[in-house]
């Protein structure tokens, strides 16, 4: 294979696996919570997303058979009061009194996580780079075989 | 080190261990009488096994009471219920979902419309099966994935009366237990507090109260504490409870705790706690229920564990059939029972065979295992006390000379 070629496919390869392993959205955010939860109580503060996340990724036996649901659930109520502060609850309309939907509202719904946009980012300059490299590499090995073979007949 | 073999204990109390797992009864490795014959060299006493009513009678048949109806497909469950019989292992049926043509068109969990079909369909059970003696109705109807509408008179009027009316009239020394209840709501259920009330208020008939005591915080509950004082639940650890409330609302009545268990991490991360763990609540709460008044079982859920994520993992066996700790603590339970400054007292069962059993007791010393003391014989359900002295920390294990096998070892002092 030239070399070309090989430049390219290595950076491809990187920019691939730099942007597979951007976490996926959302999931680790409800593991980390029902990680937490297994001791039966979550003690660590998350997006309030995470929290309805967590809920509908609790596996079938732990939703029927556990307390998951209503501890999560209020781990949820004391973070969303926790970020909303004291006295926000004041004069606000009953329907955002619903926890999951305070999170639902709190969750920007067309927005990528950071993570995953800076992950793209850096895997489109890889490719990018690569196939740069890749082009400087051709046009070097055409001057020098142009300089190498000479007028024809020499021979 | 002094060792002073107690008697036998005093009073043999009913409790019977047994276990549920009706795949593995149906599907599992080996014929029938193998699988059997696996339960008795654990120790098991009783086995409960489910019929699916809306899975033997898929179309409505025209004789409903006679066993024989053409739309009855017993395949399923002649080899299992005939198995057990034939092996001589004391089996409870426990008979749930509603098939489509009696419910409306509905899914397995929504009651009959008539409280006739479930009397007929247990008409036809009761004869085809006339051995067996000990019956639960329905599965867990107090949340809503088991039974809609999810309300103690609903099970009462279409389940539970006239189930108990038929068997009582066709089993002779039948004992029937109702109210099944799960250890707590779930989302639009209703909790056992409430549910055991709500069946007799609704005129509920049973021999016993049959409930599934599984432990909502697994990590935090053991077998004996880490109730929560203030909740409508009922889990092992609060049994006081549950006792409490069958003797102010039927009085006279027996206790079924007919599904329990602890889950296993690995595989499951979420509720499971470690084997060993695991291992050491079977005697724990084989202790607990013997010493608790009106229980008469305990069924252990899960034989073999199962490989999905999401189902039990409370078996003896791993999915892939390899035997956890819990295959020795069912066999040969043993706990400690009081602590007296250098005193010890350990209470266990040799669950194998029936009659008095002989076991010692072994500590471990110098990386073996040596026995100490002299040989003890356990009472006629081999049930065992003993008392051991400690100059020193120790560890040690039941072993059975009979089974040659030894309990999980128990570090003392």
């Amino acid at each position: 294979m030239t070399k070309p070629v090989v430049t390219m496919a290595l950076c491809s390869i990187l920019g691939l696996l730099v942007a597979t392993s951007a976490p996926a959205a959302g999931r680790p955010c409800a593991d980390a919570v029902i990680t937490d939860w297994t001791d039966g109580r979550v003690d660590g503060r998350y997006r309030p997303a995470c929290y309805a996340e967590a809920i509908d990724a609790l596996p079938e036996d732990v939703r029927a058979y556990s307390t998951a649901v209503d501890d999560i659930s209020r781990a949820l109520r004391e973070r969303i009061r926790e970020t909303r502060g004291p006295d926000s609850t004041a004069g606000e309309p009953a329907s955002s009194d619903d926890p999951l939907l305070a999170a639902a509202e709190a969750t920007p719904s067309d927005a990528l996580p950071a993570a995953l946009v800076w992950s793209a980012l850096v895997a489109g300059l890889l490719v990018l780079a690569g196939i740069a490299l890749a082009a400087i590499q051709l046009l070097r090995r055409t001057r020098v075989t142009h300089r190498h073979t000479g007028p024809v007949g020499q021979w | 080190m002094v060792l002073a073999l107690a008697s036998p204990a005093a009073a043999t109390p009913q409790v019977r261990y047994g276990v549920q797992d009706d795949a593995w009864l149906i599907y599992g490795p080996g014929s029938i009488d193998e699988r059997v014959g696996k339960l008795h060299r654990l120790g098991v006493e009783i086995v409960r096994f489910q019929i699916r009513w809306d899975e033997v009678a898929r179309r409505r048949p025209r004789n409903a009471r006679n066993h024989r109806d053409r739309a009855y497909d017993w395949r399923l469950v002649d080899p299992v219920v005939r198995g057990l019989r034939r092996n001589r292992m004391e089996t409870v049926l426990t008979i749930v979902g509603t098939p489509r043509w009696a419910n409306g068109g509905r899914r397995y969990n929504w009651a009959p419309t008539s409280r006739r079909s479930f009397a007929n369909f247990i008409a036809a059970v009761s004869r085809r099966y006339p051995w067996v003696r000990k019956w639960t109705i329905w599965n867990e109807p107090n949340q809503r994935d088991w039974l809609r509408p999810t309300t103690a008179r609903v099970y009462v009027e279409r389940l539970l009366n006239p189930a108990y009316a038929e068997l009582r009239r066709t089993v002779r020394g039948v004992r029937v237990a109702g109210g099944m209840s799960a250890p707590r709501a779930g989302s639009g259920g209703v909790s056992p507090v409430a549910w055991i009330r709500g069946l007799r208020a609704a005129g509920a008939r049973l021999d016993a109260y049959a409930h599934h005591p599984y432990p909502l915080r697994p990590r935090l509950e053991t077998p004996w504490r880490g109730a929560c004082r203030v909740c409508a639940t009922i889990t092992m650890a609060e049994l006081d409870r549950l006792i409490r409330e069958v003797r102010r609302n039927f009085r006279g009545k027996r206790i079924w705790l007919t599904e329990y268990g602890y889950q296993t991490n690995p595989p499951d991360r979420f509720l499971g706690v470690r084997p060993r763990l695991q291992a050491r609540y079977f005697g724990s709460v084989a202790r607990r229920v013997y010493v608790a008044p009106l229980v008469d079982m305990l069924i252990n859920f899960m034989v073999r564990d199962d490989p999905a994520p999401s189902g039990w993992q409370s078996g003896f066996f791993t999915s892939s059939g390899q035997a956890k700790l819990a295959y020795r603590a069912f066999r040969l339970p043993v706990t400690v029972a009081a602590r007296r400054g250098r005193t010890v007292r350990l209470w266990g069962q040799i669950r194998p065979r029936a009659g008095a059993r002989l076991y010692r007791l072994e500590r471990f010393e110098r990386g073996r295992w040596r026995r100490f003391g002299g040989v003890g014989r356990t009472d006629a359900r081999g049930f065992f006390r003993v008392t051991v002295g400690l100059k020193r920390r120790l560890v040690v294990r039941v072993w059975s000379p009979r089974d040659r096998a030894g309990s999980v070892a128990l570090r003392l002092g």
